[in-house]
């Protein structure tokens, strides 16, 4: 089953990291879960790169590109919120490399 | 109680030399308000916290001042209201709402948010101007996408979508005063000349400062931290360099800001903080300037040529990754 967030319903403007952190949790525990989200920023115009990086970005982590990429689905979003979110996950997968790999790879069905 | 006569100019920036031939004495020095911040503080050390004012009473004569820049302003009221908030009485004089500086000041809601009052009482903000206000980041979003982009539609008929952008990187720089200044608040004043088509936008804040911040990070990081401030702000400005200040701070903020300004509009960001100034320029590395003053903070200098911002229709889309 998907899980559908719709981000304005758990925080606006969507600028600070703890607007971020809210949509993180969700997803989060969808994908502990093992299901798949659907991610709708439907209503909204901008993101700042500090909402990208904890609601998203911080999902590296955890989870390889792949996974992410696999159950993680971005709709109604604009050039602007598509471009920021490359940039973070770009920035954030660079970061990686360097640091090395994260502890946890895949998506733990039941991890808590 | 100590005066300050204010220097003929107010601001960070050099100013055309043709546009002073006429109003500079040979042999008179250009005194800057950074020099002014030095005669301010007691004394001067990389900590902000060990800063004391040099006086409990302190008047800024304005009997001199012919031209203000957008940095002045806000560099000016950060000043002001750093001395107030340990309880120094902070008054003005020469303030002569005839002369056109001091007009422009008084327009500019420089005297109301600094000394809450006018000096003309009918004095009101100017189209071509976002006033000074001061700003912390529970109010970034508003200033940015309910103020400063309207003003932007306003006066440059660009539609909205194409000054989202901008906005974001606004938006960004407010919330890192809240991530990285102690100080919390910030000043903030935009102004449009329409002859250049050039809106100049100014944050700054009187917090740590980023060489401050970025040498506290190498010190628990155990690396070298004997780093000039310039060669700080270079490195605050790469993509992907952080010091992590909070969860949200990955090294973008400042990143996004010089792509979107420099490489996308050709336009120019100054930064100013500790003892240097850095230029980002189109297709230039950073122009790195070590100065002998020390500014407590930051001052972010954004000028956007505002007929090179891409025009954006934008439609809902679908992120592919």
């Amino acid at each position: 089953m998907v899980t559908k967030i719709l981000v304005t319903k758990y925080s606006s403007p969507l600028q600070t990291h703890e607007e971020g952190s809210k949509v993180y949790h969700l997803i989060r525990d969808s994908f502990v879960k093992g299901q798949p989200v659907e991610l709708s920023f439907e209503g909204v115009d901008s993101v700042t790169s500090t909402f990208i990086n904890t609601a998203i970005v911080l999902l590296l982590d955890e989870y390889q590109i792949d996974e992410i990429k696999k159950n993680l689905k971005i709709i109604k979003t604009n050039s602007q919120i598509n471009k920021m979110i490359s940039y973070c996950l770009e920035t954030g997968l660079q970061k990686k490399e360097i640091q090395g790999t994260p502890t946890s790879l895949t998506i733990p069905p039941s991890h808590q | 109680m100590l005066n300050i006569a204010l220097p003929r100019k107010i601001g960070a920036e050099e100013i055309d030399p043709v546009f002073l031939k006429d109003v500079i004495v040979e042999g008179q020095s250009e005194e800057n308000v950074f020099d002014l911040s030095q005669k301010v503080f007691g004394s001067i050390t990389r900590r902000p916290s060990s800063i004391a004012p040099i006086s409990n009473i302190i008047n800024f004569d304005f009997s001199n001042v012919y031209f203000s820049q957008p940095s002045g302003i806000t560099i000016l009221s950060n000043l002001i209201h750093w001395l107030r908030q340990r309880g120094v009485t902070v008054n003005y004089s020469g303030a002569n709402p005839s002369f056109e500086a001091l007009k422009f000041l008084d327009d500019s809601n420089f005297f109301e948010i600094c000394f809450n009052q006018r000096i003309n009482p009918n004095s009101s903000s100017r189209p071509t101007t976002k006033p000074l206000k001061l700003i912390d980041r529970a109010h970034s979003h508003d200033w940015a996408a309910l103020e400063v982009v309207p003003w932007l539609k306003r006066i440059t008929s660009i539609n909205a979508p194409s000054l989202v952008a901008l906005s974001v990187c606004l938006k960004e720089l407010i919330n890192n005063i809240g991530d990285h200044s102690s100080e919390q608040i910030g000043s903030t004043f935009a102004q449009f000349y329409p002859k250049n088509k050039n809106v100049v936008i100014s944050i700054s804040d009187f917090g740590v400062g980023i060489p401050a911040n970025i040498k506290k990070f190498l010190e628990t990081r155990e690396s070298n931290n004997d780093v000039s401030d310039s060669w700080c702000i270079v490195k605050a400005c790469e993509r992907g360099f952080s010091t992590q200040s909070s969860i949200g701070n990955k090294g973008v903020g400042l990143a996004y800001l010089i792509e979107t300004v420099v490489n996308a509009y050709g336009g120019k960001v100054i930064i100013l903080s500790g003892k240097a100034k850095v230029m980002m320029l189109p297709q230039h590395s950073p122009i790195q300037i070590q100065n002998s003053w020390f500014y407590p903070g930051c001052l972010i200098d954004i000028h956007i040529p505002t007929d090179k911002i891409p025009i954006i229709t934008d439609e809902e889309d679908e992120f592919e990754w």
